[in-house]
């Protein structure tokens, strides 16, 4: 793989595109029931099983405060891998993977108009008409919020 | 300090630390209380005398030199020279602190080490008091013959049968047998052929010892296979002719005594019985095992389903008998899996004595600490997670229980304090009981701290009972702040016991009464993998309760919950039993109010209190494999843990103490 070039998994959020890089995306399913954990942050969906395996599963549009549309056929949910957790993310819909040279990616100024928090962005992406949004999706999984806490790791070796 | 050996013998020489450390500490301790028993005062001989050897051999010279001193003085013991002291007994439990921290220093591959000299001055002087004892120079580190008696050289001839398979374990048991008579100065093989396998049927061994030829022609003879024995005395005291047996190692002369680089310590090169596994192998079995009940639980339904709709196919009729068969075979399977992973309770209570022993003579208390039912077998996790709670109850019961002499004189009990730890098993879980005949736990001063936090009123204080009363205990950050005395933890409050109790899905139950003392009771389950179950449905979910605590599930009309003292309650046999409703416990969703006439509750048990959970129905009694949460989610109070069902659907698994905890912080938050 060339230096340099990096491959975007593009996808919709609230009417807005996202991508995230494809080294971090385990796999891309359609929408299957998802369990409800009670007294989670609302955008904690709950978890699915996936061959086996239990996966917590956010609604990404409700973490980053998004419009959010009914579930259809278009809704997916991806499956990522963040520092050694697997977690699956709503999305309104996948749409391509896409090859960019790591220098069409630029830091967001504040001019860039998002819905989404800057500290949440990794990146912009300016292709043709469109803008993709780099997610740092680290930060949207893990980061502590007022009022409600996402914690990494200790729990599992507390647990066993 | 650097040994120059592969990895894995450094692993297996620390193993053998540890579990010779143990052996000798118990044993000592044991000894203290029966200073007349040999058996004891051979078997903590035996542990020294083996550290010995293997440290030798891995070349690590200080623990070597510590172990050999300990020797000594329990060679001494051993032939009557001195007698048990408290002294002795002390000396030698600083020798295994010492020992301790020199084997922390080699897991933690510490360059620098911690200095033995003043240990072994204080150890040669005691050695001194008693006889004149040669000193040994503290600086040369090379092995030196120890100046027994008479020490004698043999030239050893062995010939192993022409039947023989395994040669090199006759070699090895040779060997063996040997380095704990004397000093094996060259064979043919030598210790580097034997590990190359380059072995055959005739060995060659010239020997120092002091036991006679009868004996080692004896113990010789016990090794299988053993053909023949020639043994030659050479001669007393004098220095060995190079023979022309060997091509071995060359025997180096300082100062008129003979000292050889290496010596083989073959312990551990006999078959055994037992393996040593690691962890981590263990937890894979593990897992793939629960991964296999999932499996077996899938096909049985899909069996049945099949049945049903195929019901006089003869293919069908088989698929379900193998099912049958299958089902059969991996219960078996899971119950020896399980097994592997029990362990003896007694592994972490045999720590205790020792800590007992200090603590007693820390705080100028006399407590005798009795111990029951080591034999108990827990999960591995389980008894892993216990080390903190128990030591922390332990100390608790030392610092705040048990009275200093005199008040127990005044109060005209025995000046010796008892505190009685026992585990003894009950049906599918584990009782582990901590009792104290000491002052008891202060009910006034907790009331007292309670009304001063501001927690509750004066007056809403009385109206409690002594059991709610004592749950205050249990209050983060309660117990923390008054009695953090040097002994006891600090900041590390009974709450976190409790805590940590309950998140193995266990629960704890305080007993006490002024002057007479304190008894904890611990409820564990066998394990916590593999848990049978019962499921129900409430609303959309499907929980799942650990089936031990459960006592009875019923049926109940919904006018015969009545409210007392603003609590839901029915009449369960004469028994008022409280009603929580999980739907308002877990914020679920109501899905219309119900017309049925009738409701399901569920009652469970934990410690000595029962209370009913209501649910909508009852799904079955099933085997559920438990997979924690998510650590992307953070922790739901009244779940332990999730799990995937035959049917594929997942089930919430209730923890019910933490449920309790729930309604009780509701409780509190409502009258404060």
């Amino acid at each position: 793989m060339d230096e340099g070039i990096r491959q975007i998994v593009v996808f919709e959020l609230g009417r807005e595109i996202y991508g995230i890089d494809i080294y971090k995306v385990c796999e891309i399913i359609t929408l299957q029931k998802i369990t409800k954990i009670p007294r989670t942050p609302s955008f904690v969906e709950g978890v699915i099983n996936l061959r086996g395996k239990i996966i917590p599963v956010i609604d990404l549009r409700k973490r980053l405060n998004l419009f959010c549309k009914d579930f259809d056929e278009e809704t997916r949910i991806i499956i990522v891998e963040v520092a050694r957790n697997i977690a699956g993310m709503v999305v309104d819909g996948v749409s391509e993977v896409l090859s960019v040279s790591q220098d069409e990616i630029k830091l967001p100024s504040p001019l860039v108009v998002s819905s989404v928090e800057t500290e949440y962005l990794e990146g912009v992406i300016n292709l043709e008409e469109q803008l993709i949004i780099m997610l740092n999706i680290e930060k949207v999984l893990t980061e502590k919020e007022k009022g409600s806490l996402v914690e990494i790791g200790n729990e599992v070796k507390k647990w066993r | 300090m650097r040994l120059d050996v592969e990895p894995e013998e450094i692993k297996i020489f620390l193993e053998e630390l540890e579990e010779q450390i143990q052996i000798f500490e118990e044993g000592l301790l044991k000894l203290e209380k029966e200073p007349e028993s040999f058996d004891l005062l051979s078997e903590i001989f035996r542990c020294a005398h083996t550290l010995k050897g293997s440290s030798y051999s891995v070349g690590h010279n200080t623990i070597a030199q510590l172990t050999h001193r300990m020797e000594d003085l329990l060679a001494k013991l051993r032939n009557k020279e001195v007698k048990l002291t408290a002294d002795i007994t002390n000396i030698l439990l600083e020798g295994l602190d010492v020992l301790k921290i020199l084997k922390s220093d080699l897991e933690n591959e510490k360059e620098e080490e911690v200095d033995i000299k003043p240990f072994i001055q204080k150890i040669n002087q005691i050695c001194r008091e008693k006889k004149e004892e040669i000193p040994i120079s503290e600086d040369k580190i090379e092995k030196i013959i120890e100046e027994k008696e008479n020490p004698k050289t043999y030239k050893i001839f062995v010939k192993i049968s022409p039947q023989c398979e395994g040669i090199e374990i006759r070699v090895s048991q040779i060997f063996s047998y040997l380095s704990e008579m004397g000093k094996i100065y060259k064979s043919k093989p030598t210790w580097e052929e034997l590990e190359n396998g380059e072995v055959s049927k005739e060995v060659n061994i010239i020997f120092v010892s002091e036991k006679k030829k009868e004996e080692i022609e004896e113990i010789l003879n016990i090794v299988p296979e053993v053909e023949k024995v020639d043994i030659e005395l050479l001669s007393e005291k004098e220095t060995v002719k190079e023979e022309k047996l060997v091509e071995g190692k060359s025997i180096e002369k300082k100062e008129g005594k003979i000292s050889v680089k290496k010596v083989p310590s073959l312990k551990g090169s006999v078959v055994g019985r037992s393996i040593r596994i690691d962890v981590e192998r263990l937890d894979a079995l593990m897992d793939l095992l629960g991964e296999l009940v999932i499996d077996r639980t899938r096909l049985i339904q899909l069996g049945t389903d099949l049945e049903s709709k195929y019901e006089d196919d003869s293919t069908v009729i088989f698929l379900n008998q193998a099912f049958e068969h299958l089902d059969g075979v991996s219960t078996e399977l899971h119950e020896q899996v399980m097994k592997t992973r029990l362990l003896s309770i007694g592994v972490i209570f045999n720590k205790f004595p020792r800590m007992i022993r200090d603590l007693s003579i820390k705080s100028g208390k006399k407590i005798n600490l009795k111990i029951y039912g080591e034999e108990t077998k827990l999960d591995k996790q389980i008894i892993d997670q216990m080390v903190d709670p128990l030591t922390h109850i332990l100390r608790n019961a030392v610092d705040h229980g048990i009275e200093e002499p005199q008040e127990r004189k005044k109060k005209g009990k025995p000046e010796e304090g008892n505190i009685i730890l026992s585990a003894l098993h009950h049906e599918d879980h584990i009782l582990i009981t901590i009792e104290d005949d000491g002052k008891g736990i202060d009910l006034d001063k907790i009331k007292e701290k309670v009304v001063k936090s501001g927690l509750i009123t004066k007056d809403s204080i009385d109206k409690l009972t002594d059991k709610e009363i004592l749950d205050f205990v249990f209050i983060p950050g309660f117990s923390t702040k008054e009695v953090a005395g040097e002994v006891s933890g600090r900041g590390v409050g009974m709450d976190i016991v409790k805590a940590n109790i309950e998140k193995l899905s266990g629960s704890m139950m305080v007993e006490t009464e002024k002057d007479k003392g304190t008894k904890i009771n611990i409820r564990l389950p066998l394990t916590l993998a593999i848990m049978k179950s019962l499921l129900v449905e409430v609303g959309e979910n499907i929980f799942a309760f650990p089936l031990f605590s459960v006592m009875e599930a019923l049926m109940t009309k919904k006018e015969d919950v009545k409210t007392v003292r603003r609590k839901e309650t029915i009449n369960l046999r004469e028994e008022v039993l409280p009603i929580l409703n999980l739907k308002q416990i877990f914020e679920l969703e109501e899905i219309k109010e119900d017309e049925e006439e009738y409701l399901w509750v569920v009652v469970v048990s934990w410690t000595d209190k029962k209370a009913g959970f209501m649910v909508d129905s009852l799904i079955g009694e099933q085997e559920i494999v438990i997979k924690p949460l998510s650590p992307l989610i953070e922790k739901v109070q009244g779940i332990s843990g999730v799990a995937i069902l035959g049917s594929g659907d997942i089930a919430l698994v209730l923890d019910t103490s933490g449920l309790i905890n729930v309604v009780i912080e509701e409780k509190i938050r409502k009258i404060a």
